[in-house]
């Protein structure tokens, strides 16, 4: 995955848009501030959601943490092999990690969200 | 020198009547998202009105040792992972930073900087106590908290006797945590402070020396 390609939320969920799905996962730098984790309460396929809500709960040992659509839209497809192989989220938060997919109601808002460079001076903020 | 809390910290503060599972848990949800609405810093110590079990965010209600055990026991369910904690003969304690505080964006150093402030109020009393510093991660699977492993946790004699889990929401964090005073009846596996240190714990001068260090904490931030 070419991480220059993709969108990010000042939550830290990437997304990646092919121009009619927008896959959305956590990154990397969310997956270490979460640490060891050990659940993931995955969207629910076909519900609306709100860019800034919360659709999903992904739990680490001491940490529960929530998961925000970063678009609006409705819920396509849920990575369901997340729920037995959590450790694709630390493994490969970008590809195998990815945790569901939407279809966006307003596509523009992905014009909105952060590029690459603009997520990585967030992280750098954020002291790592 | 004097500083101005209140712009910086909502409230930090002691509950004198200990209040119902239901209602502790409904106050952390509400300080959390105050920290988010309102861009404060909460902080409160607070008790139980009765022995109660809280679980942590996706422990299983029913079955197990829920219904057997604590079968009597009023159980809440926290919005915090981790394990199981009996609420009886212990001190809670609940914080809730705001998305704009330098410590929200790190969230793992806010269970350091709280359990040190516990650990140096005790240590004004003479009770010794540390952090664990080493991962005994294989622990994590029992149902209650205070036999599970973790870093962060503050031992008296091997012991642990004070534990804690966060939720983070919006980039807010809450984190709330509980010190074990005396062993409970009910769980007389798990033992207290005032058993392991062989001393009784001054329950309002460690308060007072915990929000001492937590308040300058926010007033670092607010002259930052």
């Amino acid at each position: 995955m070419d991480l220059s390609s993709l969108r990010y939320s000042q939550t830290h969920e990437w997304v990646h848009w092919d121009g009619n799905v927008a896959t959305v996962g956590i990154t990397d730098f969310a997956v270490s501030q979460l640490t060891d984790l050990v659940y993931v309460e995955l969207p629910t396929v076909g519900s609306e959601i709100k860019a800034g809500e919360t659709c999903g709960e992904i739990e680490s040992v001491k940490a529960v943490g929530e998961l925000n659509s970063p678009l609006d839209g409705t819920v396509a497809e849920v990575n369901e092999s997340l729920e037995n192989e959590l450790e694709k989220l630390s493994d490969s938060p970008f590809e195998a990690g990815w945790i569901f997919r939407l279809t966006p109601s307003d596509p523009a808002q992905i014009d909105a969200l952060l590029d690459r460079a603009a997520y990585e001076k967030l992280c750098d903020e954020e002291g790592h | 020198m004097q500083t101005d809390f209140s712009t910086a910290v909502g409230s930090l503060y002691l509950e004198l009547v200990p209040r119902s599972g239901e209602e502790n848990m409904a106050i952390d949800e509400q300080l959390l998202e105050r920290a988010i609405v309102d861009d404060q810093i909460f902080f409160r110590f607070y008790r139980w009105r009765e022995a109660t079990l809280s679980l942590g965010h996706f422990q299983a209600k029913q079955g197990g040792p829920v219904a057997e055990r604590f079968a009597n026991l009023p159980v809440v369910t926290r919005l915090s992972g981790g394990g199981a904690i009996l609420h009886d003969r212990e001190l809670t304690y609940s914080l809730a930073i705001p998305a704009a505080h330098p410590l929200a964006k790190s969230p793992t150093s806010l269970y350091a900087i709280v359990h040190t402030a516990f650990i140096e109020a005790l240590a004004e009393q003479g009770i010794e106590v540390s952090m664990r510093g080493e991962e005994l991660a294989a622990q994590n699977g029992e149902f209650l908290c205070f036999l599970r492993g973790d870093r962060h946790d503050v031992l008296c004699n091997g012991q642990k006797v004070l534990g804690s889990a966060q939720r983070r929401r919006k980039g807010a964090v809450l984190q709330h945590g509980s010190l074990i005073l005396e062993a409970s009846p009910l769980a007389p596996e798990v033992q207290g402070l005032n058993e392991l240190s062989g001393r009784e714990v001054l329950v309002d001068r460690l308060v007072f020396g915990v929000m001492n260090r937590l308040g300058q904490l926010a007033a670092s931030w607010e002259n930052a």
